[in-house]
């Protein structure tokens, strides 16, 4: 077993569906030689598989909100939640968009604000280039 | 004190560093970057090489470089010229090629990075026992010289967009100024594939995949150049685009 990846193998055994994490790719080749080996021809089986990147993450993670907004806020499960539910949730898109927006400048703002100038390093390297000259020059450096 | 203590462990370690210096039209400062890392290392006693790999520059370069080869000795500069500008990915493959050390250094070589920071990054790896030790402008007292409030915004806010996209770890993805142990040089950088601020944040991003340990040094970037060479807007452009290659594949 690999900590890294996960398979999850359906009953008929011609389906194989798996998580890559780490680029590690041994727990599929492990499958693909167990079906291999067990007498499937190469047409019965199909694996699929899929690196968890950036993008996905952030796609599975919209989706899982949004489709917990959408409950909430179009009733879709017919649960009749009070008022207040289907109030607060409906404009929350909105308000963490601009909260996020706001954050973000806040924060690039501090940081542009705090970013350190760095007076002693300009001056310290400009004495020593005049010192490394000289004594470049001195072991025979034709600049 | 710190040089003794340096000397010591690295007698008893036996660790070496290569320094790899990717140069193209560093006639003027080549051999103050070399003088500047001497000195530095010699202070400290940590036993080094330096490995200069210049892309065939038309302003004699190379020919700087042998004359420092001749006054600080070949086991101290090697000369591992290419014959014309082939990009920054190869030359460190190149230059690993040769490196007798097993930590690399890689560095700007127009003085951008000041080599007295080598003892910091050198004992930072140490006390973590890092596979690569990365020096950051945006933490601690790192910071940096010779930018107008443009290019400070223009930096931060790449930055944080680069942070919530990609959450690296690291606080300064696309500097160049970072410490390696060297068989995670050579496995990293066989497997970038970008070019240019990107290939610094590809390499940052892939070590996280890769599980290894990153470390922080704040460093100090002295921008002599900016003046003349503005962020315009195609190198945002393609800042942008290999960050959401980056995003989207890894």
């Amino acid at each position: 077993m690999h900590d890294s990846n996960t398979i999850i193998k359906f009953a008929d055994d011609t389906m194989v569906v798996g998580l890559i994490t780490d680029d590690d790719e041994t727990a599929y080749m492990e499958e693909e030689e167990g079906l291999l080996t067990s007498g499937l021809l190469a047409l019965k089986f199909h694996i699929i598989l899929f690196t968890m990147t950036k993008l996905l993450e952030w796609v599975f993670g919209i989706s899982v909100i949004g489709a917990a907004w959408a409950l909430v806020t179009f009733d879709l499960l017919g649960l009749r939640l009070p008022e207040a539910y289907r109030e607060v949730a409906w404009p929350m898109p909105v308000y963490l968009l601009v909260v996020f927006g706001c954050y973000s400048l806040a924060t690039v703002g501090y940081r542009v604000a705090t970013f350190n100038d760095c007076e002693e390093a300009s001056k310290e390297l400009q004495a020593q280039i005049k010192e490394a000259k000289e004594d470049l020059r001195k072991k025979g450096l034709k600049m | 004190m710190a040089s003794r203590k340096g000397s010591q462990q690295s007698r008893v370690n036996g660790d070496k560093y290569s320094v790899l210096l990717p140069t193209y039209n560093e006639r003027e400062n080549l051999p103050l970057i070399v003088w500047l890392l001497v000195k530095y290392f010699g202070e400290s006693g940590y036993n080094y090489e330096i490995i200069v790999i210049d892309d065939g520059s038309p302003d004699g370069t190379l020919e700087v470089a042998e004359q420092l080869q001749k006054i600080y000795g070949e086991d101290k500069i090697l000369l591992r010229p290419r014959a014309k500008k082939l990009g920054l990915g190869t030359a460190y493959i190149h230059g690993i090629k040769h490196a007798t050390g097993n930590y690399v250094f890689i560095m700007d070589a127009d003085l951008s990075h000041h080599p007295k920071f080598i003892p910091e990054f050198i004992e930072k790896q140490r006390e973590g026992g890092y596979d690569l030790v990365s020096g950051t402008r945006y933490r601690g007292d790192g910071g940096v010289y010779g930018w107008d409030l443009r290019r400070k915004l223009i930096s931060r806010g790449a930055n944080y967009v680069t942070q919530v996209l990609l959450r690296p770890g690291a606080s300064d993805l696309t500097g160049s100024f970072r410490l390696y142990k060297k068989e995670v040089l050579e496995s990293l950088v066989e497997r970038c594939v970008s070019k240019g601020y990107v290939f610094q944040m590809e390499m940052i991003v892939r070590a996280r995949q890769l599980n290894y340990t990153i470390g922080e040094v704040p460093i100090s970037f002295v921008d002599r150049v900016y003046g003349e060479s503005k962020l315009g807007g195609n190198e945002i452009v393609s800042f942008l685009k290999g960050l959401l290659t980056l995003f989207a594949t890894t």
